[in-house]
């Protein structure tokens, strides 16, 4: 029996968008529908006109299908209220492949919602076409709740990547554990083929890990698990040794282990792509950093020469010490917060292969030496970026003549340099435009 | 025939360097400088008790004035549509002046009032002076689109001439041309008003810091060009501790109200420079301050959305929590980060703080901690801030919060480290949060990592006699750059220009076949289906990211994109706008150095 979209509940959705985003039929959507007519549509007889109404009800059903991908789903729904055959063309699987659910509440954000009436429908028409599907969710348990109840609903699908997303606080983080753990489960053992899974700042534990690799370890390419509290270096090691797909990894430093990285670099195991390290630390002190073996990293490396390591740091100044003590092959480095000297200057010794560094904070005392050390050393470095540091302008102009060219990037605060006998702001402004061989300027706030 | 003129005063708070004014008393038989403000209407809007009493402040000296030259100023209760007719019918007006206000709501304010005039037979005249360069001629000489970067709109400042000279002041000789008789009710016709009458109540303190009016405008603007000869340095000012508290020199709230002409500040500094330096001309960095404010007037001067998110063209679509309580927090200083919550008292006590400040909680509530929209933010800065110009504070909170006009996401404000090295023995805190007057220098950024003794011994326990911070700063800013990069990573035409979303990470599975061209293109590249065709892919430009790839031309998001270029007027400009930035972020590399 036909589906037709019940004109009310797609009006109250229409109403519903409009909340956040004004949302009126565009001049450009109303071309393109008159550039795919054909040219008699225009004529005025009402011969013509009966004509007229029999071809756009008699259009090619590939034809249709290719407009409606153009539309969005608004559109695609006002349409298929039209005919029989363009409601059919609504529900072809293809325009279904991919969904993202918004769920947001009207107290916590300015955003609008995916309607609950659509959200049925697609459980119950379109659940098995799902491929690519992420969800949205604001800084409302509830809507995160919501989220794990679709999935749990999700009985009858093969999803290829699968996306939880908190666009502000991370929500999935309030659900109960044994609700969302249920919820992703069901997606795990169901859909046997997921490929890339983004679950950062969610609740997953081990046992739900180790029921992915039972059900997809043959396709599993992308996991990312940043802050991710109830997942044990065990847990990730389990995903490590069992999916040898694996190609990108995005966990917390606390999961890192000298295991985990000879289990990626095992023969069986594809080349890794990409790692991703979160650094962080709730109280000062009070968390104790364990190192990771060089041969472990070598290891690695060896198999994965190619990789991207990128570590993002969220540390007290005190709790560098465990880091970069020997040659490390991170090739991206974020500090969030202050950094110190001594850290920086390790860098510089250790990090060879380091093609990005965005320094946020650091202490008074200029960052000169410790500049001129990492441009020496750092061959591969091509992007930089400094916060509230201070580098004298000469050491920085030491810096960049040292890079020269292959600096892509170069982000530097204007209040980081300092002025000296040599340079002032203006002068280094053209010193190192010249050098880079483009117009280049220091970043700069607005003096308010 | 006879002329008889009303100048209408609504910034340009002056007698000096005011063109409209001039053009009133010019062959003028009568004049009467009018200001129009509805008491009732005071206290419903949203703006504090330091701007209203700096304002009334300005428009007593003007009256003061005023009066030296044997006339005085109408202010005249009501809304200027309703007392206009009333004004010329009563005092057989024939000619309005006034100065040009750029901003949308003021334009069309005075669209409105020109019409009436033009039905009353009354001739009006506007001149612009409350900027140096007129927005629209800036505008047009950017290709007809405000320019979006500051560098971009000093290159266009530099090509036009300079500001035009400033006018003297008004003399007792002009005004005796015009006299006007002045009634024995006059005061209580046309009195100012007390802040009273505006309905506040006023405690007995009037220790505020910053006195309203063009003569103590002058007398500023002559320590601070005093301050440069003697220090004689042009350079940027170091930013110390001393920089923070509000200093005799600070011209911002004058240059807000028109107490001072923008104009007359801008040649007094470069004949200042020209001496001192030997004629040499001055370099652009010299007006700093005032070219921001140029800046934004340009941006928001054709943009009645300049204010908000939604519907705003150049605004970044950013998914803000809704969060009253903590606005309220860090709107009342109850943050539990002395830093922050030092500069919020400061800004409710006096009306002012340094920008350095600024950017501190603008970065705390927005993109930096909290995620809460730039708008509320603004909003109580209209409220508290005296030298919030409509267009100023709107842009450099859309600037502050990363909304627009480009910025590296990265560089983020530490409300723990920033105010540390501006101000490393913590006066400033003591100052406006007394409770911690006794915490030494270590803890006083972050009182809640002192010990219990040092708590006690200080006499403020964290919990008790001040708040705990209301977040962990480090968790935070954690999620709110990966927020930042969600954001940023949608935005085809922002695509690789930011150092943390640059990092390539690998390439989702081939999207499903499509019969669509755009669709299979995006498959192949990488790139997202994207309504509009990007220009070329930026070197170091990302394939689609896990982050978005499960989404891209998924109904919602495809939609979204949609939504998002057709608020950018045409898919036109959307496309130019992209090679703009471009080609200032960094395609500039092509031209040759200077």
């Amino acid at each position: 029996m036909p589906f037709y979209v019940d004109e009310e509940s797609w009006n109250k959705m229409k109403r519903g968008r409009s909340k956040c985003q004004s949302f009126t039929p565009s001049e450009g959507r109303k071309k393109r529908h008159r550039s795919v007519a054909p040219p008699y549509v225009q004529t005025g007889s009402s011969a013509s006109q009966k004509l007229t109404e029999e071809t756009w009800g008699n259009l090619p059903h590939h034809v249709v299908l290719h407009i409606f991908q153009h539309l969005s789903l608004v559109d695609r729904a006002r349409a298929s209220s039209v005919c029989r055959r363009w409601n059919d063309v609504f529900h072809i699987p293809d325009l279904w492949r991919k969904f993202e659910f918004e769920l947001n509440q009207p107290a916590t954000s300015y955003l609008r919602s995916t309607h609950p009436d659509l959200i049925q429908q697609i459980i119950k028409r379109h659940a098995q076409h799902l491929q690519y599907v992420s969800f949205k969710v604001d800084s409302c348990t509830e809507s995160a709740e919501a989220a794990c109840d679709i999935l749990s609903q999700l009985v009858n699908c093969t999803i290829k990547t699968l996306g939880l997303i908190s666009t502000a606080r991370p929500s999935f983080m309030d659900v109960s554990q044994s609700h969302f753990v249920s919820a992703l489960t069901v997606v795990f053992v169901n859909s046997k083929s997921l490929s890339s899974i983004k679950i950062d700042d969610t609740p997953v534990d081990d046992p739900s890990l180790k029921v992915l690799v039972a059900n997809n370890s043959d396709t599993l390419k992308l996991l990312k698990m940043s802050s991710c509290p109830h997942v044990s270096p065990a847990g990730i090691l389990c995903v490590a040794d069992q999916c040898h797909g694996l190609r990108e990894l995005a966990l917390n430093y606390h999961l890192l282990s000298d295991e985990l990285l000879l289990a990626l670099s095992s023969e069986k195991h594809v080349h890794l792509e990409h790692l991703r390290i979160d650094v962080v630390s709730e109280n000062p002190g009070q968390t104790q950093f364990h190192t990771i073996k060089k041969s472990s990293w070598d290891a690695l490396i060896r198999h994965s020469p190619q990789v991207n390591i990128v570590m993002y740091f969220f540390l007290y100044e005190e709790e560098f010490e465990p880091f970069f003590r020997e040659e490390t092959p991170v090739t991206h480095l974020y500090f969030g917060r202050a950094v110190s000297k001594d850290m920086l200057g390790r860098i510089g010794l250790n990090c060879p292969r380091l093609v990005e560094l965005v320094v946020c904070a650091n202490g008074l005392e200029p960052l000169d030496e410790e500049l001129i050390r990492i441009a020496e050393r750092c061959k591969s470095l091509t992007a930089i970026g400094l916060g509230e540091c201070e580098v004298t302008c000469s050491g920085f102009m030491e810096f960049v003549k040292m890079c020269g060219g292959r600096l892509n990037q170069l982000s530097i605060m204007e209040e980081v340099l300092i002025p000296d006998n040599t340079y002032n702001i203006e002068q280094i402004h053209s010193e190192v435009s010249k050098q880079l061989g483009r117009i280049w300027f220091p970043d700069m706030m607005p003096t308010w | 025939m006879v002329v008889n003129s009303v100048h209408w005063f609504r910034k340009g708070l002056r007698l000096h360097d005011n063109p409209a004014l001039q053009e009133a008393l010019n062959g003028a038989d009568t004049v009467r400088c009018v200001y129009i403000l509805d008491p009732w209407f005071a206290g419903s809007v949203n703006v504090g008790v330091n701007r209203w009493r700096f304002l009334l402040e300005s428009l007593e000296d003007l009256d003061t004035s005023l009066r030296k030259l044997n006339s005085r100023l109408f202010v005249v209760r009501g809304q200027p549509t309703d007392v206009f007719p009333r004004l010329f019918k009563e005092w057989n007006v024939t000619r309005l002046t006034f100065e040009y206000d750029s901003e949308p709501y003021g334009k069309e304010r005075d669209a409105a009032i020109i019409k009436m005039a033009q039905e009353y037979g009354v001739d009006t005249v506007v001149r612009n002076t409350h900027t140096l360069y007129n927005p629209d001629r800036i505008i047009e000489m950017n290709n007809h689109s405000p320019p979006l970067t500051f560098k971009r709109f000093q290159a266009i400042v530099n090509r036009l001439e300079l500001p035009r000279k400033p006018l003297p002041t008004i003399t007792q000789e002009q005004m005796a041309r015009c006299h006007t008789q002045i009634s024995d009710n006059h005061d209580d016709r046309y009195g100012v008003p007390s802040l009273e009458e505006l309905g506040f109540r006023t405690q007995g303190d009037s220790s505020h810091v910053w006195k309203g009016g063009e003569t103590e405008a002058l007398e500023r603007l002559n320590k601070h060009l005093d301050r440069k000869a003697w220090v004689a340095n042009f350079e940027r000012p170091r930013i110390t501790a001393q920089s923070l508290f509000a200093s005799p020199t600070g011209l911002s709230p004058y240059l807000r109200f028109g107490c001072l002409s923008c104009r007359v500040f801008y040649y007094n500094l470069r004949e200042l420079y020209m001496k001192l330096r030997r004629r040499s001309s001055p370099p652009l960095s010299l007006f700093g301050q005032l070219l921001w404010r140029e800046f934004f007037y340009t941006a928001g001067t054709n943009n009645p959305n300049f204010d908000r998110m939604e519907g705003n063209p150049i605004c970044v679509q950013i998914p803000w929590d809704h969060n009253p309580e903590a606005l309220a927090k860090w709107a009342e200083g109850r943050t539990g980060f002395p830093w922050i919550d030092a500069i919020m008292t400061q800004l409710r006590q006096e009306g002012w703080i340094h920008h350095l400040a600024r950017h501190a909680v603008a970065c705390f509530l927005t993109r930096g901690d909290l995620w809460i929209s730039w708008e509320s933010g603004m909003k109580v800065f209209e409220e508290l801030l005296l030298d919030a110009d409509w267009s100023v504070n709107a842009g450099s909170w859309m600037w502050l919060s990363c909304s627009a006009f480009f910025q590296q996401f990265f560089h983020c404000y530490c409300p723990v480290g920033f105010g540390r090295r501006t101000d490393p023995s913590g006066d400033y805190i003591r100052r406006y949060i007394p409770k911690l007057k006794d915490y030494p220098n270590r803890y006083i950024y972050e009182p809640w990592n002192a010990p219990e003794s040092v708590q006690k011994a200080a006499n403020c326990i964290v919990g008790v006699d001040y708040p705990k911070p209301m977040i962990n700063h480090a968790e935070s800013s954690r999620l709110n750059i990966e927020r930042m990069k969600q954001v940023y990573q949608q935005l085809s035409h922002y695509r690789g220009l930011s150092l943390l979303a640059s990092v390539p990470t690998i390439q989702e599975e081939a999207e499903p076949p499509m019969s669509d061209d755009s669709q299979a293109s995006s498959s192949t590249t990488g790139q997202p289906s994207s309504p509009t065709p990007t220009g070329s892919t930026p070197p170091n430009s990302e394939p689609s990211t896990p982050n978005t790839s499960p989404t891209d031309g998924a109904p919602g998001a495809h939609a979204q994109r949609k939504r998002e270029s057709s608020r950018r007027l045409t898919r036109s400009s959307d496309h130019r706008l992209r090679l703009r930035l471009r080609s200032h972020i960094q395609g500039s590399r092509r031209r040759p150095p200077p």
